[in-house]
Order: C-alpha cells, then sequence, then structure tokens
C-alpha cells in the first residue's frame, strides 16, 4: 500500500463537472487503521490524491473508551452543497455527529445491537436459572435442613 | 623441464583415452575435450617445492620480519623495529603435544613399552601447560604500550606537537607562574656547511602563555631536541605579548588575518561553543585563554604562517571601546539568551547624528571588523540522495514512524516501560514477548 | 497543612496582643476545613479593575534587567550593531514595550464548573455502539475556547463535551506548545514539594501558566499552593519583577493574610509599595479608605520609567541630583515616604494579624529615613541649596 505524502489541504486536481465523494481514506498501518474523512473523486482510488481532507476518524476506542472523530464541518457542507456524495461509512458518522439525519443503518445497528444483547441477557439468565436450579435440586436430593 | 611438461601431456592423453573408452562419450565430445586440453597446457605447470621459506632457517625468517637490513635503514625503513611487534608463538610448543593431553604412539611416545604395546589414549588435562605457554609469551616482550598519560598526549601518537613542555624557566627572580608552553613544531631541518657538510639540527616552535591572555611563541634550532625545547620555551617566555579576551573567553569581534598565503578568517563565538579551527590554532587559543572561536584557513596551512598570522590578527583586533570612537557611535549588544535586550557595551566620547552618517558607509559590525570584506558563504545545496526514487519511499516508511519516539518517551513517562493501555488486553504485543520465561509466567 | 500552622502562630500571637481578631478566627477555621483558599466569588472583576490592575503593577517593580534576564535558548549568538542615540533610544523604547507585554500578569478568575448541556435525545439509538463518540469541529479560523466538541453518549444522547474532553480534544487537534495532554509528573504533589523546597517558584508558575486555562481547578490549586510556600519561605524577592508578583499580591489580599508581604516590603523600604498593597487590601474587602493617598503618592513619586532606568544621565549638574544619588532619595520621596508611613501605620494598628512585627520593623525604617532626612538637609546647607 503506497501512500502518498500529501498535505492534508490535498494534492489532487479539481474537475470541475467529475462526480466527487466524501468518503474515508484508509491510513495507518497493518491491523491498525486510521481515516481521514477526504473528499475526491468518485471514480478514484482511495489512495490517489485527495481534493481536499475534511477530517478524521480512529476506528479504535482510545485510553478513555471514546471513539474520536473530527470534521471540518465548514467545508463539508461546502462540498454537500456543490453535489458532493457522501459514503455510507460517512454518512452514518455525520448522522452521529447531528448534523444530518441520523442513517437508517445506526437505527439498524442499534436495534440489532440490542436485540444481540437481549437475546444474550436470556440466555445467561437461562443458564444462570440452569445453574441454579441444579444445585437446587442437588440441595433439595442432599435434604440438608 | 618442457620436455618434462610434454611428457605430462601424452600420459594425459592417454588416460584419456583409456575414459573414452570407458565411458560412452561420442567422437565429437573427445575431439572437443582434446581441443581444450591442448589450450590448457600451462594449466598443468609444475609446483615449485623450494622458496626461502623451506631454505632458510628460522632464526634468519624471524629477522626478515622483526628487522630491517642495513641496507633499508640507511632507507629510512623500519623505524619501529625495536618495538618488536611480533611473537613467535611457536615457541614452547612440541609436536604431539597440545591442549588435549592425548598419547600418540610413535609420535610422544614409544610404539613398545617394555612387551606391551603402547595404544592412544587421553590423558587428564595438563592445567599448567597452558599457562607455561602464556608465560613464555609474555617474557618475550608486548607490544610497546604508550608511556604517556592521555591528557598530556599531543596531537598525535607520542609526538611533540601539541604536548606541554611545562613553564618558561625563571629569569632571575622574575617566575612565569601559571605560565604552560606547548610545542607547535619540532622537526629536523639540514644546512650544508663547507666544511661540515650535511649539518643536521632540530627546530622546534613553541607557544607559552598564562591562560589570561599574555602569550608568545618563539621559533629556534639546536643540535640536540632537549635543547631545541627548552630553548624555544625560554625565548617564547621572553616575547610575551598581551591579548585583551573579550569577557574571559573569547575574541572581540570576527577579524581576517593573513601572513604570506595562509589566510585566516576568524569568528567570535558565543560560551560553550568551543574551538572549531585547527589544532595549532587551537593550542594557540587554550594557551592564550580564548575558549570560543572558530577558523577557517584558506590557502598554505604551513604551520609557522598560521601562528603568525593568528597572532597578528590576535594583535590587531579593536576593543569596543575603540570601535565606538573610530566610527563614534554606540556598540550595543543583542543577545539571543536575553530576549535580544539591547545592551550598551561601548559609548563614543561624542555620538553622531543619524544626518551625519555618510550614505556610503559600512554599518554593518561583522563587515566592518572584516575590514569590509563579506566571508563567502557557499550556498547549502540538498544532498544528492534527495533526488533519488529511493528517498521518496524512505520519505513515506518513516511518514509512519514519524513519531514512534515521541510515543516511546511518553510510554516511559507514563507507565516506566513501553506499554501502553492496550497492553493488558494484547499482551503478545508487548515488547517483553521475547522473554519466554516471563511470558510463560 | 503547613499553612494551617502558620495561621495558628498568627493567632497565638494576636491572642498575645490581647486584640483576637474575628477575622482571624474566621480565617483560621476556614483554613482548616479546605486544602486551599477558594475565591468565594468570582475574582475576575475585581483582578481586572484598571484600579487594581495600577496597583499590582506599580507592585511588581518592574526591572527590564530581571524581565530579560539570562534563559537557556537554543541558540545563543550574539550581534553587535553601531547605532546612534536615537536608534539606541528607540530600541530601548522597542524593548520596554515588548517587557510590558511579557509581563502581562496572568488573569485570575473563578473556577469554572462543568455543566451539561444536551442537545437530543434519541433512545433508538441505544446500544449503536459500545464506547461514545467523540465529534471535534476542526473548521480552520476557530478559537479554542468557541470551538464546538460534542459527545454522542451510547444511549443516543448528543450532548456538549465536559471540560476535560474539551481540553484533552483540543490539545490533540490544536496543541497548544508546550502543554501536554497528560499532567506532567513535576505537577503530582510528590515532585511539586520537591520543586517547592528548591524554591522554583517562578519555574512552577510559568509552567503552570503553560499546562492550564486560569478557569482551572487544578491551576487554582498549585498556585496557591506556590503562593503559601513564598509566604511561609518570605522570598518574595523571587517574583518580584515577574508576571506572577500581580496575581500572588492579589490572592494575599483578597484572602486578607498580607502581613508579611507587608513586612517584607517595609524591610525593603518600598513603602509606596506597601501603602498600595493596604489600599488594595482595603479595595477588595470592601473597606473605606481616603483615596486621594493615591494621587499623593503619585504627585510626589514620578513612575520611574522603565526607559529612564537604563539611560542613565551621566554626571548631570543638578547638586540636587548629586545629592539625590548619594542619598538614594529627595525631598519627595520623604515627604512621600511620611504620607505612606502614616496610611500603614492605620492599617497596622486597626486591621493587622502581625501588629507587634509590623510596628517593630515600621520603627526601625523610620529611624533610619529620620537619619537619612537629617544627612540630606546637612549635605543641603553644606552645598549651599535651599
Amino acid at each position: 500500500m503506497s501512500i502518498p505524502l500529501a498535505l492534508a489541504s490535498g494534492t489532487g486536481r479539481f474537475y470541475k463537472h467529475s462526480a466527487k465523494i466524501i468518503r474515508f481514506a484508509r491510513h495507518g498501518c497493518t491491523n491498525r487503521p486510521f481515516f481521514h474523512i477526504v473528499v475526491m473523486e468518485r471514480r478514484k482510488a482511495q489512495h490517489q490524491p485527495v481534493i481536499e481532507q475534511l477530517g478524521t476518524y480512529d476506528p479504535f476506542p482510545n485510553e478513555h473508551e471514546e471513539h474520536l472523530v473530527a470534521f471540518n464541518f465548514e467545508r463539508i457542507r461546502y462540498w454537500l452543497g456543490n453535489g458532493a456524495h457522501l459514503s455510507t461509512p460517512v454518512a452514518e458518522l455525520l448522522g452521529i455527529a447531528g448534523l444530518l439525519p441520523i442513517h437508517p443503518r445506526t437505527y439498524m445497528t442499534a436495534w440489532r445491537n440490542r436485540r444481540a444483547a437481549e437475546e444474550a441477557a436470556a440466555k445467561a439468565s437461562e443458564s444462570g436459572a440452569d445453574a441454579n436450579k441444579a444445585p437446587e435440586s442437588k440441595e433439595g436430593g442432599s435434604g440438608t435442613s | 623441464m618442457a620436455g618434462r611438461l610434454l611428457c605430462n601431456t601424452n600420459l594425459l592423453a592417454k588416460a584419456l583415452q583409456n575414459l573414452r573408452i570407458g565411458s560412452h562419450i561420442t567422437q565429437n565430445a573427445v575431439n572437443s575435450s582434446r581441443l581444450l586440453l591442448e589450450n590448457q597446457l600451462p594449466c598443468i605447470s609444475a609446483t615449485r617445492h623450494t622458496s626461502f621459506f623451506n631454505k632458510l632457517p628460522a632464526t634468519d625468517l624471524w629477522k626478515g620480519v622483526t628487522s630491517v637490513s642495513n641496507a633499508g635503514k640507511k632507507r629510512g625503513r623500519g623505524k619501529g623495529v625495536g618495538k618488536k611487534m611480533s611473537k613467535d608463538l611457536n615457541r614452547g610448543q612440541v609436536i604431539g603435544v597440545g591442549k588435549s593431553n592425548i598419547l600418540w604412539p610413535g609420535l610422544n611416545a614409544p610404539i613398545i613399552r617394555g612387551r606391551e604395546l603402547v595404544h592412544q589414549q587421553k590423558l587428564p588435562e595438563d592445567s599448567e601447560r597452558q599457562q607455561k605457554l602464556i608465560k613464555l609469551r609474555d617474557s618475550m616482550g608486548n607490544f610497546r604500550v604508550l608511556k604517556i598519560n592521555p591528557i598530556d598526549r599531543g596531537w598525535s601518537g607520542s609526538k611533540m606537537p601539541g604536548r606541554s613542555i611545562g613553564a618558561p624557566d625563571p629569569v632571575g627572580d622574575e617566575v612565569f607562574e601559571g605560565f604552560d608552553t606547548r610545542v607547535l613544531e619540532l622537526k629536523t631541518v639540514f644546512i650544508m656547511k663547507g666544511n661540515l657538510g650535511r649539518r643536521r639540527r632540530f627546530s622546534c616552535l613553541s607557544v607559552t602563555g598564562n591562560g589570561k591572555g599574555l602569550a608568545g611563541f618563539a621559533l629556534v634550532k639546536s643540535p640536540e631536541v632537549r635543547g631545541a625545547l627548552r630553548k624555544s620555551k625560554n625565548r617564547a617566555g621572553q616575547k610575551l605579548m598581551h591579548i585583551e579576551l573579550c569577557d574571559g573567553h573569547t575574541i572581540f569581534h570576527d577579524f581576517y588575518t593573513q601572513f604570506g598565503k595562509t589566510k585566516i578568517f576568524v569568528s567570535k563565538k558565543p560560551k560553550g561553543h568551543g574551538l572549531v579551527c585547527h589544532r595549532a590554532i587551537m593550542t594557540i587559543c587554550k594557551v592564550v585563554g580564548i575558549k570560543d572561536l572558530h577558523a577557517k584557513i584558506e590557502g598554505s596551512t604551513n604551520l609557522q604562517h598560521i601562528v603568525k598570522a593568528f597572532f597578528l590578527g590576535l594583535l590587531q583586533q579593536k576593543t569596543h571601546k575603540q570601535l565606538a570612537e573610530e566610527k563614534s557611535l554606540h556598540v550595543v549588544e543583542f543577545r539571543k539568551e536575553n530576549d535580544n535586550f539591547p545592551t550598551i557595551v561601548a559609548s563614543p566620547t561624542q555620538c553622531r547624528k543619524q544626518d551625519e552618517i555618510r550614505s556610503d558607509e559600512v554599518m554593518d559590525f561583522t563587515q566592518y571588523v572584516l575590514g569590509n570584506r563579506i566571508v563567502l558563504k557557499r550556498k547549502k545545496f540538498p544532498p544528492f540522495y534527495t533526488k533519488h526514487r529511493s528517498y521518496e519511499i524512505y520519505l513515506k516508511k518513516q511518514e509512519r514512524i514519524r513519531n514512534n519516539d515521541k510515543v516511546r518517551l511518553d510510554m516511559m513517562v507514563n507507565y516506566g516501560e513501553v506499554r501502553s493501555f492496550l497492553t493488558d488486553k494484547y499482551p503478545e504485543c508487548s515488547e517483553t514477548k521475547n522473554k519466554p520465561a516471563e511470558a510463560q509466567e | 497543612m503547613s499553612f494551617g500552622s502558620n495561621l495558628r502562630m498568627f493567632a497565638n500571637k494576636a491572642s498575645l496582643c490581647c486584640n483576637v481578631n474575628k477575622v482571624t478566627l474566621e480565617l483560621f477555621s476556614r483554613c482548616s476545613t479546605v486544602a486551599f483558599l477558594q475565591y468565594d466569588k468570582d475574582p475576575g472583576p475585581s483582578f481586572s479593575n484598571p484600579d487594581v490592575q495600577k496597583l499590582l503593577k506599580s507592585m511588581t517593580r518592574v526591572q527590564l534587567e530581571k524581565v530579560y534576564k539570562k534563559r537557556s535558548v537554543s541558540d545563543n549568538t550574539v550581534e553587535y550593531k553601531f547605532m546612534t542615540s536615537e536608534q539606541l533610544e528607540k530600541q530601548f523604547r522597542k524593548a520596554a514595550e515588548r517587557a510590558e507585554k511579557l509581563i502581562q500578569m496572568p488573569p485570575i478568575v473563578k473556577v469554572k464548573e462543568d455543566s451539561q448541556k444536551v442537545i437530543s435525545r434519541d433512545p433508538a439509538l441505544t446500544n449503536f455502539s459500545n464506547t461514545k463518540f467523540v465529534i471535534a469541529d476542526i473548521t480552520y479560523g476557530v478559537n479554542s475556547s468557541d470551538r464546538k466538541i460534542l459527545v454522542r453518549q451510547t444511549d443516543g444522547t448528543l450532548e456538549y463535551a465536559p471540560l476535560s474532553i474539551r481540553k484533552r480534544i483540543n490539545q490533540i487537534y490544536f496543541p497548544h506548545p508546550g502543554r501536554k495532554i497528560r499532567l506532567p509528573r513535576m505537577f503530582e504533589p510528590e515532585h511539586l514539594n520537591r520543586c517547592l523546597a528548591n524554591f522554583q517558584y517562578e519555574f512552577i508558575l510559568d509552567r503552570a501558566c503553560v499546562q492550564f486555562d486560569p478557569y482551572e481547578k487544578e491551576y487554582h490549586e498549585i498556585t496557591t499552593k506556590v503562593y503559601n510556600h513564598i509566604n511561609e519561605s518570605k522570598r518574595f524577592d523571587d517574583l518580584r519583577s515577574t508576571r506572577h508578583f500581580g496575581p500572588m499580591a492579589f490572592y494575599f489580599a483578597w484572602h486578607q493574610i498580607i502581613d508579611d508581604l507587608l513586612y517584607d516590603m517595609i524591610k525593603q523600604d518600598y513603602l509606596k509599595n506597601g501603602a498600595e498593597l493596604v489600599a488594595l487590601y482595603y479595595q477588595l474587602n470592601g473597606i473605606d479608605y481616603d483615596k486621594s493617598i493615591h494621587e499623593k503618592l503619585e504627585t510626589l513619586v514620578q513612575p520611574q520609567s522603565t526607559i529612564q532606568s537604563v539611560l542613565k544621565p551621566k554626571a548631570s549638574d543638578d547638586m540636587h541630583e548629586e545629592i539625590k544619588n548619594a542619598i538614594g532619595k529627595s525631598a519627595e520621596d520623604f515627604t512621600a515616604d511620611d504620607i505612606s508611613f502614616e496610611f500603614i501605620e492605620t492599617f497596622v494598628k486597626t486591621k493587622a494579624l502581625k501588629k507587634v512585627q509590623l510596628e517593630l520593623a515600621l520603627q526601625a525604617l523610620r529611624e533610619t529615613n529620620d537619619e537619612k532626612k537629617k544627612l540630606y538637609h546637612g549635605l543641603k546647607k553644606a552645598h549651599g541649596i535651599s
């Protein structure tokens, strides 16, 4: 993976009529992703020179258990106004940030997570009940006191 | 000799023919191999079994390694011969006796002892043998170690230049207190005399000083080395000059000085810079008491010329007061360590006004003290490798690890070792993974 | 704790004088309960009050040599220049202007409290992630204090980030030179006490100014700790002519513990500063006093401008000047001293905690001043000037 040595202000060429997209560009290294939020031509690969960097996103929570996201909201509004497209992850992040409405996918993940948690809890309680039951029955069997 | 060679080739060809019968090689191949064979004639030259190695006795060989012939000595070869650099490691060693003490019948023991056949066998190791050998080798004399204390050493090895020869001898009741003399040059010189022929003398240039601005140098010749050293030391003491020091550690200003073809650009440096200059100038500075200075020599680096040029330059310095009087202007000092707060170092008795200063007057301090010269400072070009493609790749690779050192330091400060908040979760990524014992625990 | 013991000493002395001050007891009780003296109300407006600022600045006694004292820099080159007197004066003026900026006092404001400001709640987002999201607006040209930093909690609440997160995020995306994301080890009590034991007051305060904002609680804790230590060690001179002297005097005056500082000023013969300190004390604690004293003092003692102190006049012809230089005081100074004496004495009689000590110091200074005055008049007579 070859990442260009470029300024955050971007070195990519600007073509007026080409489709632009606000998307992630994966930086960081093996097993440690780090994303730049960039605006670039839609058809280009992520490590081509970008038109402009608009923010960063760290997918790994830090020491204080938080995801760090940075947006240059002024420029994002400008690019959205100029008809730039949005990739889904970035749209999700912007929804979380409160600039756009919450993305449906975020609701979906939230719902799925809740369901998974509920299921896990149910399972735990079930197994817990079983586990509780077993000694109880044993106790009952031994007939103590 | 040629006959023998030919004979050899014939033999070989015969052998080859035999081979051909044995192995089914086609005619063609044989032809080519024969051709090859004929071309390779000189490869099968006879070995020379005699050389000076096996013709001369060991003593002569050793002499050849460790000494110089009379003719060689005359030409000045082998100056370090007496040092005995090599050792005869064979001395004290006998064939058949080695590190492991083994009985070799026929070599170091009889084959038959009495009526019994002696067998090869390993005997208990002789611990004293090795020590005896080492003792013997030590007795042969070691490499001569330099007897001079590193502090007293001169510029190079045990040579005199750069070495201290003490203060000049007292003259009557006058004692040279706090003085130190250093040799700058000690060499043999010859002159032709009508009746004596080539006459050899020693020429010594030395500089003496008290480290507080009093210094002098002298060049003398004497038929003896010691005499030359003593004479030059004492004469240097007779020719003392006073050199004013700026703030007790450096010169007053940058200056340019020249003697013959030797040109020196000297620049004043702040405290802690040190002496960055020719070794002779450094030695002079130490003796005079200058601690911070930079000097660049252009042209001839003849030592006597350097010394003379540097002393001339030192003496021609102007103090700040003199400069202020010359220019009729204040001399103001701006120190970066004081956040460029102006300090007046010298004021003239009568200061000029702005309109009295001619438009073409040299107002730059450095340019003025250099005698209206401007030191040519070559432009620094980027190193050649910055244009290579590999350098770009290198930069890209560096980009990823650009803050590694800072992160490491931060971790060391916070945790006392290289670890992070993730180490507990992923212990396999910690630096101590190479210690298996710990990892297992 | 040691501060408490010091105050107890005050109390003992005060009781010895058979005049137990109500203020002392109040202070004592306050001090024993709280680790450091807090500001009960916002000190910001009083600190930035022009009158107070003027008093603090005058007390600082700016000396250019100390403002531009030697510091270790990476490049310690020396440059020389030829200059006419006019150019030189201009340079000095510039340096003095720069000094004004360099000794600008770090403000004292009240501690800012965290307040939760929720933008939206969305229960449907509960559990959308295991960890919260911190979103920073890195729009160019926005002030660090105005920057929008939001937190999306895991339960879907979007709110403004608390101060601790704000500080950290600001430092990550827009690093303040010299500031660390983690608290430097030197501010940990163990190391801080070692620094204090070595009397490195200016160093600590400078570092604190870089590391903290003035509205942070840690800043108040550390600065008050330093000020209290200075009050105990009586090394007020270490902070004189630095930007921290004003805040320190303000702190003492606010908490009514100016006695040691006043004693030091009297001892060093900075009577005008002493009067100013007392005035500051009155002003901050809402006690009425005769405000005309400032005008009187100002007309008598010209505030020595920083440039004048550098461009010392060489051998003036004026006999007055010569006598002044010989004794160190002029006729105006003596009258100004008398006014200050009176002003301080009334304070010592009514409000001071260390009465005996201050009275003795005043007495001693008065005697030496009288002697000087005598000498001054004698010299004048000898030179035949009325």
